[in-house]
């Protein structure tokens, strides 16, 4: 196991490497260098201008910048926002949390929903329940989330007011008992977890539906039968372990999904999370925080698949035999 | 094939969305009865009614004209951007695939990294350092940034065909390469991107509209289907239709292309 570990650590370095290299490239495709930006207010000469690049070693061959960049975020450090002139490393962390939070729940939720749901439609299979799921399936991979979120506000929020359709707390946060701050915080961003599971529950129910035909076709179910094991046992004993299986590598290959996702809900729902962070680092052009997104999102796609591949293994010992070797 | 899907009720009935949409984007001049972009104060917010079918947004523009408009941009971003993206997957899938070594090892990690980026991410970052987002910039946002998909599946193929006797017939012949690529392998082994493609359409008008709806897609006046819903969150409670119409045309437009997709994916089976 832990030579499995090693092995796929090492393969994601030239990864790593590569996701640096394609950022920096991307963003110094950007028209003029940050500090031309500058340029706009008349009130600073040419001569502050070089005095800048100097400053953010912008005078020096690109592959000189790259180094001194790579070498810089290997630190954790981005450099400054161009617009509040913050840290970018410390702008990324405040938010990270929230939008953490609210992927691991939504990704709870489509466990818990959609497990069950495709699991149930593929052993009743071509009953009224399954056509019903292949269809809501099927609308639910074509539902545009932004749109959906429209939808949830206008019902649920204004027309019933069930849930508050902007923030994450309310104005008396300060003032309540720390189990209803809790219970405060969940309250707002339950539609925004209820709006960004419903895609992915297509998916996963679809999987797990598929997964299962697949599995109880397979000769040791109908061994398995043949001895006259009863359907219960062949399914809780048997059936379901390799179902579950590929539902982690799934789940960690989510996480780029959701990552984008998050732009789109908090940004719809005022969520000051990593997603609105994007969304406004965009609005203003502000390239390195748009830069230090971009690698991070990327870094944590990759941890995700890293932790998909390692509890893979884990409980299936075929895979650290066969690729470890 | 083509007759079997056409027996399947389910590709029907994705073609038929497909259909009735191109039919609109096409000729929306003549099937809309007012120009999307014209202002009528007076008429602001009306609900559904036989003058304007679909009701009338916040400016007074008829929704309907608006929709059949937005029905080119959509339909547009969608073919364009896949093609882009499946003539880049084309050219590097089939160079890898062919040539194997250190070529196919750079290139697949090359796809391999790719793949690490949250897509909306990477799209996001190139909107932000184009200036001004067009319609066409768009397109090809989207194209380099989902070609990996098509790339992988004609490697694999062409890693299969390759080995082939007919193949090797005709490397013996002395027919060029090029040639080799392009009318014997890329041919044989284009289906399994065909559906690839298909779906892939679908994401894009998705991606499309969730950009427009940004405001970093499409942008106004020119009607499309996610601009339209960005504008309808200001008037979120009061009129429902703006919000409801668009999302619905969305939704089936890529409810279309996703049950043709997986249409044709179940007879290549």
């Amino acid at each position: 196991m832990l030579r499995y570990i090693v092995k796929r650590l090492l393969n994601m370095i030239p990864l790593l490497i590569g996701i640096s290299l394609i950022s920096f490239v991307v963003i110094h495709l950007a028209p003029g260098s940050p500090t031309s930006i500058s340029l706009f207010n008349p009130k600073i000469s040419l001569e502050v201008k070089e005095k800048l690049d100097k400053i953010y070693g912008l005078d020096k061959p690109l592959h000189i910048q790259y180094l001194n960049w790579l070498r810089n975020i290997l630190r954790f450090d981005f450099g400054r926002s161009l617009v509040d002139g913050r840290e970018v490393s410390s702008k990324i962390l405040e938010r990270a949390p929230i939008t953490l939070t609210i992927n691991l729940l939504s990704m709870l939720l489509i466990i818990f929903i959609a497990l069950p749901l495709g699991l149930y439609s593929g052993l009743r299979r071509g009953t009224f329940f399954d056509r019903f799921t292949t269809l809501f399936v099927f609308i639910g991979f074509a539902t545009p989330s932004f749109w959906l979120a429209l939808l949830a506000m206008q019902l649920l929020g204004v027309k019933l007011g069930w849930f508050p359709i902007s923030g994450i707390t309310s104005i008396d946060f300060e003032y309540l008992p720390w189990y209803k701050k809790i219970l405060d915080f969940l309250w707002h961003i339950s539609l925004p977890v209820l709006v960004s599971c419903f895609g992915s529950l297509a998916g996963l129910s679809r999987y797990s539906r598929e997964k299962l035909l697949d599995v109880l076709d397979k000769e040791y179910i109908r061994t398995a039968k043949a001895k006259g094991l009863s359907s219960s046992v062949i399914i809780y004993r048997h059936a379901l372990k390799p179902v579950f299986l590929p539902v982690i590598t799934i789940l960690g290959l989510s996480i780029p999904g959701l990552l984008g996702g998050s732009v789109i809900f908090e940004t719809i729902f005022s969520i000051p999370g990593m997603g609105r962070l994007f969304y406004e680092a965009v609005m203003m052009r502000d390239y390195p925080l748009i830069m230090g997104l971009l690698v991070i999102g990327a870094f944590l796609t990759l941890v995700g698949n890293f932790l998909a591949d390692l509890s893979y293994a884990w409980a299936d010992p075929r895979i650290r035999y066969t690729k470890s070797g | 094939m083509v007759k079997r899907l056409l027996r399947n009720k389910w590709a029907v009935l994705g073609l038929g969305i497909i259909l009735f949409m191109s039919f609109l984007a096409l000729f929306a001049p003549y099937i809309a009865k007012y120009e999307p972009t014209s202002i009528n104060i007076e008429e602001a917010l009306l609900s559904p009614s036989p003058k304007h079918l679909l009701g009338t947004d916040s400016l007074g523009r008829d929704l309907f004209s608006r929709i059949v408009y937005g029905a080119r941009i959509s339909l547009s971003v969608g073919f364009l951007a896949v093609g882009i993206a499946v003539i880049i997957g084309l050219i590097l899938g089939s160079i890898a695939g062919f040539f194997g070594g250190w070529v196919d090892e750079l290139i697949m990690r090359f796809v391999d990294i790719m793949l690490c980026f949250p897509s909306f991410f990477l799209i996001l970052s190139l909107v932000a350092i184009v200036s001004k987002p067009s319609i066409y910039l768009i397109m090809i946002i989207i194209g380099l940034t989902s070609w990996m998909g098509p790339a992988r599946l004609i490697r694999a193929e062409i890693l299969s065909l390759k080995e082939e006797n007919f193949i090797l017939a005709l490397k013996i012949l002395g027919i060029p390469i090029i040639r080799i690529i392009c009318r014997h392998l890329i041919p044989n082994a284009i289906s399994p991107v065909l559906v690839n493609a298909t779906l892939g359409v679908a994401a894009a008008i998705l991606v499309e509209s969730s950009l427009s709806f940004l405001g970093l897609g499409v942008q106004p006046p020119t009607p499309s289907w996610g601009n339209i819903l960005m504008e309808a969150k200001s008037t979120l409670g009061v009129a429902w239709w703006i919000t409801l119409f668009p999302g619905l045309c969305i939704l089936l437009t890529v409810l279309g292309f996703n049950l043709l997709g997986e249409a044709i994916r179940e007879e290549l089976k």
